[in-house]
């Protein structure tokens, strides 16, 4: 196990280690001066600026600095905004972001697992069909136009929720709740068709066949079965929520990272940019990280090694 | 006894009118015409081609034939309302909605086939070497393709667009570039599960090379995997750009998209005067999605009629079901 474990870690480490060279090259190869992007200024103080960011060293200096700084998790500061770390954005406003996409996650896997279950177990009912429904709706509809129209039924016209803005619970409601109707959606149906899958398997003919009820079959020994292939799910689903995020966090104004990581781009802000994507690479490593960690402790079957 | 006597005793012999009896069970038909058949008998299957050929058909004709010009601005007639004349209303600056939301599906419909034709392609072609190959190839393929999954697929779809400049050709390499690695693993799975079966063996030994054999012996097999998940990921593609425009970094002005023009429509649509602005063009791009995707089901229903019988029919299952009950009293 402990070998399992050191061995995934230096993926994952060398995994990061990638992401951040390829994107700092990446990122350099966009056309134009991070200082004349957003302020009119004239080419020598420009180039002042450049020279005061280190911007005209030789790129493998660059690139050897920003990796000694990474090394000691430094993000650096950025260059649109002076005086304001990378690691400080990070610190205000990733709390917002993760905390939408935990809400969603708590609020959308279980649900939709459900769905799943009961819709599998009332097939053909109009629970089912319904189920059935909103997976294709939610699949049809884009999010943000999703997003208008709660945001014209739940808060213009019932005036339940505010329409925008991060000040009390009320505010997370519809975020979250846009949010996770896509995780629903993925969850019900891969929950049902795993489960009517795992119902034909011969160790459940044999439960029924001992006498079980059905209760007991379907919780122990039908989803412990069907939950494992959804479990490797998990990290694509993290990755997709924190990208989903910045849709809607934008159309109910929410103050979260999704904002800053766009606008630093369009501003050629370099440290910006890059540290908040090896940031959020991070997240996703470990959540994958975790993933592969939890996969082996649930199915005894998946060899470690 | 002698053991003549002996066998006609134990055995008796089959009566020779039953012996043909299985032999024609039905006629033998080929599989791509029994899936056809099968895809046309499906109305909802009819429904959703019929709908994704009349976009087809309006995004390449409207704007072909509309008097108007999708960026002919007109300031005398803003904001109308939709009407005989501007079938989905004028927008801010007078740009007639009809022609602009026609000419927006030619680079949502353009986006969804390019985008998802081209990184599987990509991919199908990584994969089959990498399956094929085996060893080391195989294995440094597949961790590049590890590692590429792990950077979120947005990060390199931004970049790229920056680099680009939004335009069609700029969507489709970001989306080349970020969705190679699924269509890759999907086909190095298929290629093994083929590799070592005896058609191939026995294509091999009569002196077939590999390209011959992955495109003539194991293609024709995986088929209509390729096409289930190629239906798929066209709304995938045609979702992307809409969140990219939402974004702003999708189809820039003065081209258009529908995902661009409903994203426009959002930031008015609380005002009534502007709300047909969103409508429109969120109803054709949903009904769009809606339709590809639905589309998609019912090809793997016709591939896979097992797979329909088991899990998608739901009015049949209910009524085996009420059958069965009855057995059973």
């Amino acid at each position: 196990m402990a070998k399992y474990i050191c061995k995934r870690l230096l993926i994952s480490l060398a995994t990061i280690w990638l992401i951040a060279t390829v994107c700092f090259f990446l990122i350099r190869l966009l056309p134009g001066n991070p200082f004349l992007v957003a302020n009119p200024l004239d080419m020598t103080n420009a180039e002042r600026l450049m020279d005061y960011y280190g911007l005209n060293d030789p790129l493998w200096e660059q690139y050897l600095r920003f990796m000694g700084n990474l090394a000691h998790l430094d993000f650096g500061y950025s260059l649109a905004h002076a005086g304001r770390s990378v690691n400080e954005v990070i610190a205000l406003y990733f709390p917002v972001t993760a905390q939408l996409a935990i809400q969603a996650m708590i609020f959308g896997i279980p649900t939709g697992i459900l769905l799943g279950i009961l819709s599998s177990y009332h097939r053909g009912s109009g629970l089912d069909v319904s189920a059935q429904m909103l997976t294709i709706l939610t699949t049809a509809i884009p999010a943000y136009v999703l997003a208008a129209v709660f945001q014209l039924l739940f808060s213009v016209t019932l005036g339940w929720f505010p329409a925008g803005g991060w000040a009390s619970w009320k505010y997370t409601v519809l975020p979250t709740l846009c949010l996770s109707l896509g995780l629903v959606a993925s969850y019900c149906r891969s929950m049902r068709t795993l489960m009517l899958e795992v119902g034909q398997q011969d160790y459940l003919r044999t439960a029924r066949a001992k006498g079980l009820s059905d209760l007991r079959i379907i919780f122990f020994h039908q989803i412990r079965n069907a939950l494992l292939p959804l479990l490797t799910n998990m990290g694509v689903e993290i990755a997709g929520l924190l990208m989903g995020s910045y849709v809607i966090e934008k159309i109910f104004s929410v103050p979260g990272l999704g904002k800053y990581f766009v606008t630093s781009i369009n501003e050629l802000d370099y440290t910006m940019a890059l540290g908040l994507v090896v940031f959020q690479a991070c997240v996703v490593v470990t959540a994958n990280f975790i993933v592969d960690l939890l996969y082996g402790v649930v199915d005894p079957r998946v060899k470690l090694d | 006894m002698d053991i003549q006597k002996k066998i006609t005793l134990d055995f008796t012999p089959v009566d020779p009118g039953l012996r043909d009896a299985d032999q024609i069970v039905r006629p033998s038909v080929r599989y791509w015409p029994e899936v056809w058949k099968r895809l046309f008998k499906n109305k909802l299957a009819d429904v959703c081609m019929g709908i994704i050929l009349l976009m087809i058909l309006l995004a390449v004709f409207v704007p072909v034939f509309s008097s108007y010009k999708y960026d002919a601005t007109d300031l005398l007639h803003t904001n109308v309302k939709p009407c005989l004349e501007h079938l989905f209303g004028t927008d801010a600056t007078g740009r007639d909605m009809w022609t602009r939301v026609w000419v927006g599906a030619r680079a949502s419909l353009a986006i969804g086939f390019l985008g998802a034709l081209t990184p599987f392609v990509i991919g199908a072609a990584i994969g089959a070497i990498s399956g094929w190959c085996g060893g080391w190839v195989d294995m440094a393929i597949m961790r590049i393709c590890d590692i590429m999954l792990c950077i979120p697929s947005m990060i390199y779809m931004i970049l790229i667009l920056m680099l680009m400049g939004g335009s069609v050709q700029a969507m489709v390499v970001a989306m080349a570039i970020s969705n190679w690695m699924g269509s890759a693993r999907n086909f190095r799975g298929r290629i093994l599960q083929f590799k070592n079966r005896e058609f191939t063996l026995a294509a091999r030994l009569q002196g077939a090379g590999g390209l011959r054999i992955v495109f003539r012996h194991i293609l024709p097999n995986i088929l209509g995997n390729i096409a289930v998940s190629l239906c798929g990921s066209v709304p995938g593609a045609i979702f992307m750009e809409a969140g990219m425009s939402y974004i702003g970094l999708g189809v820039t002005p003065p081209r258009t998209s529908l995902g661009q023009l409903s994203t426009a429509g959002i930031g008015s649509f609380l005002l009534p005067s502007q709300f047909h602005l969103f409508l429109y063009p969120a109803i054709v791009i949903s009904v769009m999605i809606f339709a590809f995707f639905m589309f998609g089901n019912c090809l793997r229903d016709a591939l896979d009629p097992r797979l329909r019988d088991e899990e998608y029919n739901a009015r049949r299952f209910r009524k085996l079901r009420r059958q069965m009950r009855k057995a059973v009293q």
